[in-house]
């Protein structure tokens, strides 16, 4: 009984991808009535400029903000996990969870006012576009990211790190030795998170951005909004592809290195 | 060099996520003009005087217009079915992954996660193609010959229940999950022995002790959809109220900056509890 | 000893806000020695241990290790070096970088150190396994990996805090005496910590019986197991009979313990510290209490039931009660197989001579 309610969620859960697949190899420009197999919107999606402009300015986007996060995420939960009590605290505990639950009209509607505030008073950043997108992608993946490290830095054995330094090496040597390696794997499936989500939203980047930096998906926003495009069914084959196969590989390495 | 560790992310956080609530506090005071940026600034130098002017108008206008009030009403309305449905889902799939071979357990929570990093805009996108008049769903149910006509399931409240359940079921079930998951088996067993039916069992023990997970997952799923703005906008029709629609559009259609800031100030101060009641769940200091 | 001692504390204290950890102890430690800190969870010991390993800052006193303050000496500038209870190997490096970890730091070349490396390797006989991470594996294995790493880089102490508490009784035993063993080929002095009294009597030249955060006795295995200095040490390392009495006699070479609680005066065959009258503690061994034809001539004996025997192999502990329902435990080697012992029910007799009870005050 309850494996079958499980299963009928997983079906769920794939259902409306495999139609997205399916229907992307679909001849016909009317998306659901099925007129043959065809790669034609593949073509037609590689020939799209303003898609392929956008697609270019979200991976730079994500990248950017994705390894600003890290790095404020790591400080940010060493600073929680090893350094005790200290003035902030509590304030910093509370602004890397926050971010985790705020709504994104009010995170992006109140970065942008910020923005131009900022910009009033003291003349930067001109204008908006890809560095306040940068920012404020960077300022709620730190907060994700944040939770991804400090999971691991709880597990990690706190008297390695005294044995390095018992060993003779000193506070940095300790932390390039043993944490940074100890971190290595939450580093990554953190940055890893922040680039996910980064390159997934629409609502903050609509608010911070301005002329002439639209993210990809901004542009599939726009389009969807007019109704189902083949094009876009083309796009999220190629977006589930290549993220079943870094999946498949990383699933791969870690059953390797487990032999 | 210790110290920096601390400051550089008080510093990161506290320019670019608490100090936007304050300009948004402070715009939400000032009073609405047509200028660029479309608001009057609250202190004025005039004869070397600084005059503050607060302004509540805008949360008064929130107050009297009803469309304000029945959007936050409705959104908690929508948010708290949708997150009912998404519990009900959502927790035999955690159940069984937790009762699964721990070799499988990775297998079956990496199926619940992998839609997660594909992107969510397209995972909504592809609903329109399943519900729309001639979508899959409806020809489907034509071609089983269990209606006649196509049903109206695109722009209505149905559509974004689905569409908030199918993008936020992984949040329910990665804490219920933990919860199950960290329950002792050897607790099911003695209850079986003590001459527990298992149903019984599962009322009297699993439940109970899944509760933190039940709560963290619903509040995961909560939180967000109340202020969503994509799913309503991609699935909902015109007479879907969402509070995350009524911010957009009082900022990208109207340009009233402060009434939008009045919105969202009033959208966290309401979200607060549910906020308040997630760490609880989640146990307090981080 | 004519030169000054190697490890120097005084007056150490260590408190957390209320707690006091560790108490104004004092203690010194030879060179060359192995010294075993021993107490149950929460006493302090490894509080102590720590804070010679310069992880905790002492609230009060002083560490002077060779001659030189360690106070401000940071845990990498130490001559001190610890094995960790975790064994704390460091899961991404091989064996044999852990064990050089520690000498790349002090700056030896990649040659010396793989020399270096290779000796230690073999003095814990992990050689063929250097290639290997540590989760590859057993817990022995990895104990003396961690031990060859802590001891690579000659330290002039070594800190040891529970060794052998993750391994299995029967490794523990052979590991104990092969401890011992690097201890005295090696020369280095070792401070080890360990809860188990046995395990710090087969290891330590001498022990520190800590207790609330303070040390309660100082000694050789023997001077602390013959004669325990309080209630808490006798009870603690090994079994022990505590009976309440009074003094009634003292003389030069005998006193006499009035013990209502064994019914009888108990003879001491030394003189006692205190006052007619006073009241102490009489503290007996169970393996010198004699039972029945044993008991015949000695000068203390009393009459009792046997209530339970414990058959433990080598030794078989009687449970007897007395007529004033105190009880007292009394063992006897089982030496000769199929000797007839009194069974539970039966009427023994109970004795042990002047030499066998330490009189400590109430």
């Amino acid at each position: 009984m309850i494996r079958l309610a499980a299963t009928l969620g997983f079906a769920f859960l794939y259902a409306p991808i495999l139609s997205l697949v399916v229907y992307s190899f679909n001849e016909s420009r009317l998306v659901t009535v099925w007129g043959g197999f065809s790669t034609r919107w593949y073509g037609a999606l590689l020939a799209d400029e303003q898609i392929l402009d956008a697609a270019l300015i979200s991976l730079q986007v994500a990248v950017a903000s994705a390894t600003i996060a890290t790095v404020i995420g790591t400080l940010a939960s060493l600073a929680l996990a090893r350094h005790g009590r200290f003035r902030g605290r509590f304030l910093l505990g509370g602004m890397v969870t926050a971010p985790l639950v705020m709504p994104e009209v009010v995170v992006g509607l109140s970065l942008l006012l910020l923005f131009v505030a900022m910009e009033q008073a003291v003349g930067w950043p001109a204008g908006r576009g890809f560095v306040t997108i940068v920012i404020a992608h960077a300022t709620f993946g730190a907060a994700f990211a944040a939770v991804v490290i400090q999971a691991r830095i709880g597990a990690l054995d706190r008297a390695t790190e005294e044995a390095a330094a018992d060993l003779g090496a000193g506070p940095v040597r300790v932390f390039l030795d043993v944490t940074l390696p100890g971190l290595a794997p939450a580093l990554v499936s953190a940055w890893l998170l922040a680039f996910t989500l980064s390159l997934d939203d629409v609502v903050i980047a609509s608010f911070v951005t301005g002329p002439g930096a639209s993210t990809l998906p901004m542009v599939i926003f726009s389009k969807v909004r007019l109704g189902v495009s083949p094009e876009v069914n083309a796009l999220a084959t190629l977006v589930i592809a290549v993220v079943s196969l870094a999946t498949g590989l990383a699933a791969w390495q870690t059953m390797r290195t487990r032999r | 060099m210790r110290r920096l560790v601390a400051l550089a992310p008080l510093l990161w956080l506290g320019l670019f996520f608490l100090a936007p609530f304050a300009v948004l506090l402070k715009i939400s005071l000032s009073e609405p003009a047509i200028a660029q940026p479309p608001y009057l600034p609250l202190a004025e130098w005039a004869d070397g005087i600084a005059t503050v002017t607060l302004n509540l108008g805008n949360y008064i206008f929130l107050g009297e217009d009803p469309l304000y009030l029945l959007s936050y009403l409705s959104s908690a309305r929508i948010a708290a079915v949708s997150t009912l449905i998404t519990l009900l889902i959502g927790y035999p799939m955690a159940y069984v992954i937790a009762r699964a071979r721990p070799g499988r357990q990775g297998v079956l929570l990496m199926l619940v996660i992998l839609p997660f990093w594909t992107s969510f805009l397209l995972r909504v996108y592809a609903w329109i193609g399943i519900l729309k008049g001639n979508g899959i769903l409806n020809n489907l149910l034509l071609w089983l010959g269990l209606i006649d006509a196509p049903l109206v399931l695109i722009q209505t409240e149905l559509a974004v229940h689905l569409g908030i359940v199918y993008t936020y079921l992984p949040f329910m079930i990665l804490p219920l999950y933990a919860s199950l998951s960290r329950l002792d088996g050897a607790l099911l067993e003695a209850a079986a022995d003590l001459g527990a039916r298992p149903l019984t069992t599962f009322a009297t023990v699993t439940l109970p002790l899944s509760r933190p997970g039940i709560v963290a997952g619903s509040m995961l799923v909560f939180i967000p959809a109340v202020g969503e703005y994509v799913i309503p906008a991609l699935l909902g029709g015109p007479d879907t109220l969402m509070i995350g629609s009524v911010l957009w559009n009082e900022f990208f259609l109207n340009r009233d900056w402060p009434v939008a800031s009045a919105v969202a100030i009033v959208m966290v101060v309401v979200l607060a509890l549910p906020i308040a009641v997630l760490r609880r769940a989640q146990g307090g200091d981080a | 000893m004519s030169e000054a001692p190697f490890v120097r504390i005084e007056g150490l204290t260590r408190r957390y806000g209320a707690v006091r950890a560790v108490e104004d102890v004092s203690l010194d430690i030879a060179r060359g020695e192995l010294f075993c800190l021993l107490g149950g969870s929460g006493c302090g010991k490894s509080t102590l241990l720590r804070m010679l390993a310069g992880f905790e800052t002492p609230t009060a006193g002083r560490v002077v290790i060779d001659g030189r303050d360690m106070a401000g000496v940071a845990p990498h500038a130490r001559d001190t070096n610890m094995m960790f209870q975790s064994y704390a190997l460091f899961p991404h490096m091989s064996v044999a970088r852990n064990v050089g970890y520690g000498l790349r730091r002090a700056g030896l070349s990649r040659h010396d150190t793989a020399a270096r490396v290779d000796e230690m390797l073999d003095l814990v006989q992990m050689a063929p396994l250097a290639r290997r991470k540590p989760d590859q594996l057993s817990g022995g294995q990895r104990q003396r990996v961690a031990l060859a790493r802590a001891l690579a880089r000659r330290p002039k102490l070594l800190l040891l805090d529970e060794p052998l508490g993750a391994l299995d009784r029967k490794l523990r035993e052979e590991t104990q005496l092969e401890l011992k063993k690097i201890q005295s080929s090696t020369g280095v002095t070792f401070v080890v910590v360990t809860h188990d009294q046995e395990e710090a009597m087969i290891l330590g030249d001498r022990l520190g019986v800590m207790r609330d955060g303070r040390i309660e006795q100082v000694g050789t295995p023997v001077e602390v197991y013959e004669h325990p200095r309080s209630r808490f040490v006798a009870g603690f390392i090994g079994t022990a009979n505590l009976l309440d009495g009074t003094i009634a006699e003292d003389a030069r070479d005998h006193a006499r313990i009035a013990c209502p609680e064994a019914g009888l005066d108990i003879h001491v065959g030394h003189t006692v510290a205190g006052a007619k009258g006073e009241a102490v503690c009489v503290v007996l061994r169970p393996e010198k209490i004699a039972l029945g034809a044993q008991a015949e001539g000695l000068p203390n004996r009393v009459e009792g039931r046997v209530e339970q025997v414990v058959y433990n192999g080598n030794l078989s502990m009687f449970h007897v009660s007395l007529p004033s329902g105190t009880r007292l435990r009394a063992a006897r080697a089982n030496t000769v197989r199929g000797v007839d012992a009194p069974g539970p029910g039966e009427a023994v007799t109970l004795g042990w001579p002047g030499s066998a009870a330490v009189v400590l005050p109430a």
